[in-house]
């Protein structure tokens, strides 16, 4: 949370020759981040990002013991003093005020009844309450705001003569009971909400988050019910996001502010009102505190804050500064005994605490770099390596020409497949972010619809999929999904690409007959007998695949190197075109041809044209040279196997 | 003889003469140098001459063959040089070379992969856990208290499924720091990991998308400490925006670390100072700094969660965003951050 202080009120607290930008950058950097430093005509505003465990720096006064603290640890003068408030004197018994509390919802009450004279709110007061975003209403309000301001601890007024009865009791709301805002807006509760009641059953609080209209006071109240209630955090956090209510008092009430903090606010508020306001007590100050807070000492040895830090600390240094946070501390042989302040005593428990407090105060920014040691290492085998793999079959596509997309886990309903059972967001954000998807194919398929002037599009996406499995964790798994599409949108591309792929892997890949679901093809890829994913073929120059990269990876890929000698004997070479049917697969016509002799090196098919195919085929021998003698009834035997096997005719 | 060795010298450097390409010019090296070419053959027959004649002979024979050597070695040059020349004025630099493909990779990709390799650098090896995952890992283990705000529907993606009796909700991870968890589980210190993956928050706008990434560091041993942490976060910062760029910490507050910090890098636009040339205040940084992001040393909780004991162990993490990281290096001003996800190829392929 961000909260904007003015230089002068703080000034009021810290005796310091800092300048402005010297409280910036020190109280940056050793506490609270100043977001930003304005100058006004008169005064220096800054603005302090707050986190949420230091409600206690939420107001004036405790940010002033850092900044202070803060300079003196950058060994800027800086001194950090507060006013000790006078008991005040009491006038009549004129009523006697009952409340009855429920410890269980508020910690501790401090209350004071007042007579009072509205006047015009003094100037400082209306500028400082308006640069913390506060607007000034009227005299009686304003304190209650500004003791907020200062102190850090929500305050109440209530007129008193709007009360019916003298007594006044907590309680939880129950569900459906009605209440109106002091900005007259109506919420019905859902439960469990702190409320004040008087004798009459009429509810007249919503404690700790805003007052009601019923008990508000206005321009004409003369008698005030000044309130502190230290509230229990949980109960105001579910109140104030349940009906959306976000005042200041209930940002800090949530975050759990120091019930000893509740009396300093009552007294300032009193010296307050009986100096703007011309207050006179009715009744004696009540004070309901059944639980007061206990201090937990926290010893911590000087090697553990050597050790963590990095450095050899200078105790006398980081004592005074922890002096001047609010703690107290013994010191022992091999460390120090610390009492922390009643406003830390939920964040300093142990002591890693203590450790961060001298720290700080040191300034982490002075502390030097040092890399860590390095003992021992896991052994490496880069041929299991999936983050190398992954590079490395990133960049061949690249330099192939593909470019790589991101596309989103979640995929909305159409792009899940029928039938099938998915992980499922019981609170997605929106319609096309739902499902946890279990296939790359249709979210590559969306990029080409939402690319949809461009006609060759070539793209490929390497990410995990999370296939389903009821009431326990998806075993993720990482794809690798290529879609090509127009002049590149073919099988014959595809299956290029991925035999490449495999054999930079040291991997052959099979083939089997395609299968046609609907309107596409759908042609199996696999590694020896095991499916590793499968190529689709679509109608219009479309063709996608999608391989099971972790297995393709973790089992199959490798680096072993092999060597085999070249033959001394040079080969002849030779290209042979036949007709043949078009439903003869060429892989059976490569490997007949490689059957009809020893001295058949190689087979490939060049060219398929029409109905006619070209073969180019090596000849070779290792033991001798081969002239055209030797290979001329070799070609005969090809000739005549293939007439006789495919009806194949020479071109 | 020498006659006949003075005539063959004369025509064949007649032929060298009159040779107008290299291929002729082979031709004459063989016809008198080749294996049964003339000068060859001729050799051969020296031997059979007597002995007071084979001396001064052959002596002459090789004074040819070297004349005719130099002579063709020689005209090869000068037949390149003009062959070259006559190239020379039919070469046009400024027409288009004839490219390979290239494509490109994701600037994510590109992010990342610098990322790991500056972290391995310095012995912290790229690991990667589930994305789906139980409240324990995410939370729980993390020191997370029981109402904390990350834990609300409104921040965090929770799944249709059943609580876990022991790790409560399914989640989809809006950190790395669940990985902290796995990475203890699996190994026992030294721990040295960079986690880098996919994350998830409840936030679409133009400076969140629901998914992105982050990267994790973790190292945990004996004696660990935060000047260490600083050691590490200053190779970072050096190597990922440069030599000249400064990065401080400062204190911050998260549950799963103690001490917890905020790190920041100084602007690269106005050079740390909060304004630029012209005096105007720069709108990049805060008063020259810009937030990377959290670190801190790891919570005694959190290590005793793994069953680590903190009296023998300490450790630090940080865990940031990548895109974020990028963002700042690259001053890459991008408008709205879901065009990084968007996948239209007019912005994949500018980069
Ligand atoms: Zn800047």
């Amino acid at each position: 949370m961000d909260i904007r202080i003015l230089d002068s009120h703080i000034r009021e607290f810290v005796t310091t020759d800092a300048t402005p930008e010297d409280i910036a950058r020190e109280v940056s950097l050793r506490s609270a981040s100043v977001e930003k430093v304005e100058y006004l005509t008169e005064d220096i505003a800054y603005e302090f990002e707050i986190t949420s465990n230091r409600v206690d720096m939420m107001g004036v006064r405790g940010l002033s013991k850092e900044i202070a603290a803060s300079l003196t640890g950058a060994n800027i003068h800086a001194t950090y003093h507060e006013e000790k408030f006078k008991t005040p004197e009491t006038v009549t018994h004129t009523k006697h005020l009952k409340i009855v509390n429920d410890p269980t919802l508020v910690r501790r009450i401090c209350a004071v009844e007042l007579e009072v004279t509205q006047k015009e709110t003094p100037e400082f007061m209306k500028k400082r309450l308006e640069e913390a975003n506060i607007r000034p209403l009227n005299i009686l309000i304003d304190i209650t705001n500004y003791v907020m301001l200062e102190i850090g601890h929500p305050t109440h007024a209530f007129d008193f003569d709007q009360l019916n009865t003298h007594t006044m009791t907590i309680r939880p709301s129950k569900k459906g009971e009605k209440i109106m805002t002091l900005d007259d807006k109506e919420h019905t509760l859902h439960g469990g909400d702190i409320m004040i009641e008087d004798a009459t059953g009429r509810i007249i609080d919503l404690a700790g988050v805003m007052g009601l209209a019923n008990s508000a006071i206005t321009d004409e109240t003369t008698r005030v019910l000044f309130f502190v209630d230290n509230n229990d955090p949980t109960h105001i956090r579910k109140t104030s996001m349940g009906l959306g209510i976000r005042t200041d008092a209930a940002v800090i009430n949530e975050k759990d502010v120091d019930p000893e903090l509740a009396m300093t606010a009552l007294l300032r508020g009193l010296e307050l009102y009986e100096k703007y306001a011309q207050a006179k007590v009715v009744e004696e100050i009540i004070d309901i505190y059944p639980h007061p807070v206990k201090i937990k000492e926290v010893s911590v040895s000087f090697e553990k804050i050597n050790t963590l830090i990095g450095i050899d600390v200078d105790g006398k240094k980081a004592v005074a500064c922890l002096k001047l946070l609010g703690f107290d501390m013994e010191t022992t042989d091999t460390g120090l005994l610390v009492t922390p302040p009643s406003w830390r005593v939920d964040d300093i428990t142990m002591d890693a605490d203590v450790v961060e407090e001298i720290a700080r105060m040191i300034g982490y920014h002075t502390l030097p770099n040092v890399l860590p040691p390095y003992t021992t290492a896991a052994s490496y085998h880069q041929a299991k390596d999936l983050f190398y793999w992954e590079r490395r079959v990133r960049d061949a596509l690249k330099f192939w020409g593909l470019t790589e997309v991101y596309t989103y886990s979640m995929v909305s309903k159409e792009l899940k497949e029928e039938g099938k059972e998915y992980y499922q967001l019981s609170n997605p954000l929106d319609e096309q972010h739902v499902f946890m998807r279990q296939s790359l194919t249709p979210s590559l398929l969306e990029v080409t619809h939402l690319n949809k002037g461009r006609k060759d599009i070539t793209i490929f996406e390497l990410a995990k999929v999370y296939p389903y499995r009821k009431g326990t964790l998806p075993e993720e798994r990482e794809l690798l999904g290529i879609l090509l599409h127009g002049k590149f949108g073919k099988f014959t591309h595809m299956k290029g690409v991925l035999e490449q792929l495999a054999l930079d892997m040291g991997i052959v890949l099979n083939w089997q007959t395609p299968t046609q679901r609907e309107n596409i093809l759908v042609v199996p890829v696999s590694i020896e007998k095991e499916v590793i994913g499968e190529i689709h073929v679509y109608p219009h120059e479309l063709v996608t695949a999608e391989i099971n990269f972790e297995l393709l990876v973790g089992k199959y890929a490798h680096m072993k190197k092999r060597y085999t000698e070249a033959s001394k004997f040079p080969g002849l070479e030779e290209d042979i075109t036949v007709v043949i049917d078009d439903a003869v697969p060429t892989g059976n016509i490569v490997s007949d041809i490689k059957r009809q002799s020893d001295l058949i090196k190689e087979v490939s098919m060049t060219s398929r044209y029409n109905s006619s195919r070209t073969f180019h085929i090596v000849y070779q021998s290792d033991t001798r040279n081969l002239t055209t003698d030797d290979i001329t009834p070799v070609r005969e035997k090809i000739l005549s196997h293939l007439k006789k096997a495919f009806e194949g005719e020479v071109k | 003889m020498q006659e006949q060795l003075m005539q063959l010298k004369n025509d064949c450097l007649s032929l060298i003469i009159d040779a107008d390409d290299s291929k002729t010019l082979e031709q004459v090296y063989l016809q008198f140098l080749g294996r049964s070419g003339k000068l060859t053959t001729l050799l051969k027959e020296l031997p059979k001459l007597p002995l007071e004649e084979r001396g001064p002979l052959g002596r002459v024979a090789n004074e040819v063959k070297t004349i005719i050597t130099d002579a063709i070695a020689q005209k090869q040059k000068s037949l390149q040089s003009s062959h070259i020349t006559k190239q020379k004025s039919l070469l046009d630099v400024t027409d288009p070379g004839i490219k390979p493909p290239l494509g490109h990779l994701h600037l994510v990709t590109q992010a990342i992969d610098e990322i790991s390799a500056i972290f391995e650098k310095i012995g912290l090896s790229r690991v990667r856990y589930p994305e789906i995952e139980w409240d324990w890992y995410a939370f729980t283990a993390l020191n997370f208290p029981e109402d904390h705000p990350a834990r609300d529907d409104w921040e965090t993606f929770f799944m249709e499924e059943e609580a876990h009796k022991t790790y409560g909700r399914m989640i989809l991870t809006p950190h790395t720091s669940s990985g902290q968890i796995r990475e203890m589980q699996r190994i026992k210190p030294p721990v040295r990991m960079i986690n880098i993956a996919k994350t998830y928050r409840r936030q679409s706008d133009t400076r969140h998308t629901q998914m992105f990434h982050q990267f994790e560091g973790l190292v945990v041993d004996k004696g660990i400490s935060i000047t260490h942490l600083r050691g590490v976060l200053n190779h970072f910062m050096k190597s990922f925006y440069g030599e000249d760029r400064n990065f401080r910490i400062r204190p911050y507050h998260f549950q799963f670390t103690e001490p917890s910090f905020e790190v920041d890098v100084d602007c690269g636009v106005c050079h740390g100072t909060g304004k630029l040339t012209n005096g105007d205040t720069c709108r990049v940084c805060k008063g020259g700094w810009m937030e990377l992001g959290g670190a801190g040393m790891v919570h005694p909780n959190v290590l005793k969660s793994v069953g680590i004991d903190p009296n023998e162990y300490s450790g630090f993490a940080f865990g940031w965003g990548v895109e974020r990281c990028m963002m700042m290096k690259e001053g890459l001003e991008l408008n709205d951050l879901r065009l990084m996800y968007g996948n239209s190829l007019e912005f994949l392929e500018q980069f």
